[in-house]
């Protein structure tokens, strides 16, 4: 079974006409299913949670990269197959290689998936990316294997690069760490260089306070957090060209 | 607080996936281990032992205080350590050694300096 959802978007009048032709398609190709439309009074974990239970077997995001990262945070944990029609160009349309509107059925209807791996951090999911700044007293320790430590205040983001690098299924499941300095003063003349470094497990702590970190820009959490990849994958489905 | 998802925070941070290469920056320092299947780039420090089956470059700047295990090494910042290496080990002029270097092939420009012993040997 599947089931569509809906932001608020599809409410635009703009894409009126898109949409009639997407709910055609789906017709036309036997996928129609149940509509969720979105507002700030549903809870859709509970909202999947009562679908998967009912036989949901697919996910379809309709609308754009909101959208889907909601059906992404929402899905993670249960056993379905994501898709997405987007009805404009994304960040996320892109890298799933995913035409627009009704084109986008057609793609949906071949299901050809990729395995998505998902990080975890006290039992939030990290889709995308943890970020933070650390400061000089903060470290990671990664894969318990060497620790970094800051000699200056800098941005970290914690990537899961499976989201970030779908067409490369080589690096795609591990952590990478992107590392840069905040701006140096006007006084300050050499440059500095950003560090990247690849985990698969990252512990980030203080030495004295704790740090906030934001998960996928949704969830904010305190250090110290240890970060791990997930048993369990995501499954959505891809364009063509990938794979 | 500035995330990738925001759009105010200053830095000069690029989240895109340019490179597989590990980067070690000026602005951080490494204590442990650290291996990897790819390029190894050191421009800050590092207290331990770092091992690549690829090539190693340590920038001028850069200082390790333990082993260098790569393919091929460049040498332009300080070691303290051994360098072995299966394919070549570059020093630079501005290089500055102390331990032994091990490698297929040596080549060190006038201005290097090297203290331990120098062993070329077949590739491994």
């Amino acid at each position: 079974m599947y089931v569509y959802l809906y932001d608020k978007a599809t409410k635009d009048p703009h894409y009126e006409s898109m949409l009639a032709s997407i709910e055609t398609r789906l017709i036309e190709f036997g996928m129609n299913g149940k509509v969720e439309r979105l507002t700030v009074y549903k809870d859709l974990d509970r909202v999947i949670e009562q679908h998967v239970k009912k036989g949901a077997h697919t996910v379809v995001a309709v609308g754009d990269d909101a959208t889907l990262r909601g059906a992404m945070q929402a899905c993670w944990n249960h056993d379905v197959t994501l898709g997405f029609i987007p009805l404009k160009k994304t960040e996320w349309s892109d890298r799933l290689r995913l035409p627009i509107g009704a084109e986008a059925v057609d793609v949906l209807s071949k299901r050809l998936t990729r395995s998505l791996s998902i990080g975890l951090t006290k039992n939030f999911p990290i889709l995308e990316a943890c970020a933070f700044t650390a400061t000089p007293d903060a470290w990671i320790r990664c894969d318990d294997q060497y620790t970094i430590t800051f000699t200056q205040d800098s941005v970290c983001h914690i990537i899961n690069e499976s989201t970030q690098d779908i067409d490369n299924e080589e690096h795609g499941h591990t952590f990478r760490i992107a590392i840069a300095p905040l701006k140096n003063s006007r006084f300050k003349k050499k440059k500095k260089t950003e560090s990247t470094f690849f985990a698969r497990s990252c512990m980030i702590g203080t030495s004295t306070n704790a740090i906030p970190l934001s998960i996928d820009g949704v969830n904010e959490i305190q250090s110290p957090a240890e970060l791990t990849l997930y048993r369990k994958h995501l499954n959505i489905v891809v364009g063509k060209q990938i794979g | 607080m500035p995330g990738m998802f925001s759009k105010s925070e200053e830095s000069t941070m690029s989240t895109s996936h340019e490179s597989s290469h590990t980067v070690i920056g000026t602005t951080v320092h490494i204590e442990g281990t650290l291996k990897s299947d790819e390029d190894v780039v050191i421009a800050g420090s590092l207290n331990g032992t770092v091992t690549t089956s690829k090539n190693i470059s340590i920038h001028a700047g850069a200082k390790i205080d333990g082993d260098v295990h790569a393919h091929d090494v460049l040498v332009s910042g300080q070691v303290t350590g051994d360098i072995t290496a299966a394919g070549t080990a570059t020093l630079t002029k501005t290089a500055r050694v102390t331990g032994d270097v091990v490698a297929s092939n040596i080549a060190i420009e006038h201005g290097a300096q090297l203290k331990g012993q120098m062993t070329t040997q077949s590739a491994q």
